[in-house]
């Protein structure tokens, strides 16, 4: 989620991104497409809303709702995005055009995810997006600190 | 109600054949499941009706957004900032949420129309609009104060979170910290023996 703060991805699309990157690696599928997505300029951004489009479409009906991705890795991403989504998901892929069928009342099955091991080169790169996000220390902040008043009282 | 909690927990606790492998299924890594508005108008509704307290917020006023919450590079800890004294507010963490309610407000167009298709124009209401949804869902899912304000004092909502779990004899340092008691009474390492299950909740060390 921080990754994607800090590639200026607004926080709601950034933490739905965080949990489909979790879904998408526990599900052990490949890292690029989040390397990839990362790198794009408003890739997460046009993933969220497509997303967002196929719920709102699910909530007016129960019908499935197809849509198709020329670009391979948004397609991937596309399929642990629904599948990640609280609500019960079906998602059919073929080819580049997928069908999803979302039950908006019935939540997700849950399970305890598996656990996920990354790459030094992508943990790097998630790294060093989320330090984009930290705020450096100035003298305000070192005394506004919790406990800072306290410090060496222990 | 803590005595209640409290007999639930010496129910529930003798049975840890029957009980201990619903902790397997207890985690939610999905989030809330929030429906979607039917339009605008709902939207809208929403808001005057969960979030009327927010609108009676003035954000041009300073005292209202004085504070912003951001992560320390140095010691990536959360903190608090004066927005109009300290740099960093460009980098705050997003508690800002009645702003937020209260800005999407502002913007939403007159009349009706798909949510969706006002935020591909304002891709950076999506956040205010998933909190209003959520919370005309869950009515004890957001906090309903502005933690952006002067007056926020995070040591309210500290010892809330920290009630949770199991924290006791609160001593407030100031409105950023506290000390409390853990697990008060619990034996030490070197007093535990297989017997040694008589320590729960004891009011005072034994």
């Amino acid at each position: 989620m921080r990754a994607a703060r800090g590639a200026d991805v607004p926080a709601a699309q950034a933490s739905n991104f965080g949990n489909m990157l979790t879904r998408h690696l526990a599900d052990g599928r490949d890292e690029a497409p989040l390397s990839e997505a990362l790198k794009t300029q408003g890739a997460i951004v046009d993933l969220a809303l497509r997303v967002e489009k196929v719920i709102e479409a699910a909530s007016i009906s129960s019908a499935p709702v197809s849509l198709s991705e020329d670009a391979p890795y948004l397609c991937a991403l596309l399929v642990s995005w629904f599948n990640s989504l609280p609500c019960r998901t079906q998602v059919q892929l073929s080819g580049n055009t997928m069908t999803v069928t979302l039950s908006l009342s019935e939540p997700n099955a849950r399970a305890r995810p598996a656990r996920i091991t990354l790459s030094a080169e992508f943990y790097a790169q998630m790294h060093d997006l989320a330090a984009n996000t930290y705020v450096p220390d100035s003298e305000a902040s070192r005394m506004g600190g919790a406990g800072a008043e306290q410090m060496g009282l222990d | 109600m803590p005595l209640q909690e409290l007999l639930f927990a010496l129910l529930l606790e003798p049975f840890p054949d029957l009980l201990d492998g619903l902790a397997e299924c207890m985690g939610d890594p999905f989030g809330p499941l929030a429906v979607p508005f039917s339009g605008i108008s709902a939207l809208r509704a929403a808001i005057e009706t969960d979030w009327d307290w927010a609108l009676t917020q003035d954000f041009t006023q300073n005292e209202n957004c004085r504070r912003f919450w951001y992560v320390s590079a140095a010691k990536l800890e959360p903190r608090l900032g004066d927005r109009f004294l300290e740099p960093g507010a460009e980098l705050e963490t997003p508690l800002d949420i009645a702003r937020r309610v209260v800005a999407l407000y502002a913007d939403l167009p007159d009349g009706d129309g798909p949510v969706s298709t006002f935020l591909a124009q304002h891709p950076d209401h999506v956040l205010a609009v998933q909190r209003v949804a959520i919370l005309a869902r869950y009515p004890y899912s957001d906090i309903r104060d502005n933690l952006i304000a002067a007056t926020c004092r995070p040591i309210d909502m500290l010892r809330c979170k920290l009630s949770f779990f199991g924290a006791t004899k609160f001593d407030p340092k100031s409105d950023l910290w506290t000390r409390i008691t853990l697990a008060q009474g619990a034996p030490l390492g070197d007093e535990l023996t297989l017997e040694h299950d008589d320590w729960w909740l004891p009011v005072m060390a034994q």
